[in-house]
């Protein structure tokens, strides 16, 4: 039985099978989450080659603790608390640090007004937005991540990151916010 | 990390839940909450319009990151069909502890000296049986264990429907033990202590008392 055979099937029966020591199914959860494990352990550790090798050990634990899996959460809020974990330690391990969001920084107020995407074409905007994500603290990607890439619940968010509830919904405020200075910063930046 | 909480910033409560109102995460009372909140709320719907541009921002800036490499895929697909080609294919349960502890007996089995280990015994069994060639021929005579005190031989032939245990128990009732055989006629040998022929016949007596168990008993000529 190939990967292909567990196209249909959802993340928990994906993962009841691998816990069943299905490789096949294994093969096809890792096809669904490889790039998301690594583009969100991107965000935590800043170096492609040590992600890659966070990803292998989190997919790795993936397989040996699938029976360990208690429903409780989406497959995906497990895998990424795994990944996440995995990643940590790796930043102990090479003596890096993951970076606090600096608290002032984070005090912009919203301005509805304006909308600095309105005056530069969509290709641009994407690129503004990649740069204005990269000068966020890995606190704020992570956040903007798992709420609107990832799409989880904050009651998950808050359980994966081992926070309050409010504290995530501040935090994703509060990064929303440092995103579009950012971009209007950028924005305005490309005009001069 | 010290942030604000939520409550402190001049924002509505149900303008907190709106990035999770646009994922469609918020359970279906909160849904329905933040949906009122919204038809007489401004500031809010424009906060939502802006975190849908936002959304459809990410997604793209998300969709275009790079990738990792082909070759990490490979190495944790291969390890997995080690595993499995180690472990057999039946379900792994329980807690990841014990799974770990599973891994450590196992690599007692399968240590990364084995092969070394493997070769070191070949040398030593070769060598072994080299000097064993060296040695005097043995004496082809075939003896048998004594028991200490003088004994008698019995030849016994024992009933083919007799169980092992039955004939346990009768060799034992008897302070006997069994020192050869089957011979091609199915017999055994069977030694007893020896006392004098009276004794001795008791015990023949005794298992021709077990038909059940024994066919024939006779006594073996010095």
């Amino acid at each position: 039985m190939d990967a292909t055979h567990w196209h249909d099937v959802s993340d928990p029966d994906l993962l009841a099978a691998v816990a069943g020591r299905d490789a096949a199914a294994f093969e096809r959860l890792y096809q669904l989450y490889e790039k998301r494990v690594y583009q969100y352990v991107c965000t935590l550790v800043y170096d492609p080659t040590l992600a890659e090798e966070v990803v292998g050990d989190a997919m790795m634990a993936v397989w040996r603790g699938a029976g360990s899996f208690s429903r409780s959460s989406r497959v995906s809020t497990w895998i990424f608390g795994i990944a996440r974990h995995k990643a940590l330690d790796a930043l102990r391990r090479t003596g890096r640090h993951y970076h606090d969001v600096a608290l002032d920084e984070a005090l912009e107020l919203p301005n509805a007004q304006e909308s600095p995407a309105e005056s530069v074409n969509r290709k641009q905007v994407t690129s503004l937005t990649q740069l204005a994500l990269q000068t966020l603290s890995q606190e704020h990607q992570e956040v903007l991540r798992l709420v609107f890439y990832e799409e989880l619940p904050y009651e998950e968010i808050a359980e994966l990151l081992s926070i309050p509830t409010n504290t995530v919904k501040t935090r994703v405020y509060y990064a929303k916010q440092r995103l579009k200075h950012q971009l209007r910063q950028l924005a305005q930046d490309e005009r001069v | 990390m010290v942030e604000p909480d939520i409550h402190d910033h001049p924002i509505h409560a149900e303008g907190a839940l709106l990035p999770w109102y646009l994922n469609g995460t918020l359970r279906e009372e909160e849904r329905r909450h933040v949906d009122q909140h919204l038809s007489s709320c401004a500031a809010c719907r424009a906060e939502l319009d802006e975190l849908a541009q936002l959304n459809v921002q990410l997604h793209e800036v998300y969709a275009a990151q790079s990738e990792p490499s082909s070759q990490i895929q490979r190495a944790v697909l291969a390890q997995v069909q080690r595993e499995v080609s180690e472990k057999g294919a039946k379900p792994v349960t329980g807690s990841a502890w014990l799974n770990g502890l599973d891994d450590w007996f196992r690599s007692l089995f399968i240590p990364r000296w084995a092969p070394a280990l493997a070769v070191t015994l070949l040398v030593a069994q070769l060598g072994l049986l080299l000097w064993s060639l060296t040695l005097p021929a043995l004496s082809d005579q075939v003896t048998t264990r004594g028991i200490g005190a003088p004994t008698v031989r019995l030849r016994v032939v024992f009933q083919e429907t007799a169980s092992e245990r039955q004939i346990r128990v009768l060799v034992q009732g008897v302070h006997g033990r069994i020192v050869d055989g089957p011979a091609l006629d199915g017999a055994y040998i069977m030694e007893v202590p020896a006392g004098d022929r009276i004794a001795t016949q008791k015990k023949v007596d005794a298992l021709r008392s077990q038909p059940e168990t024994v066919r024939t008993v006779e006594p073996m000529t010095p």
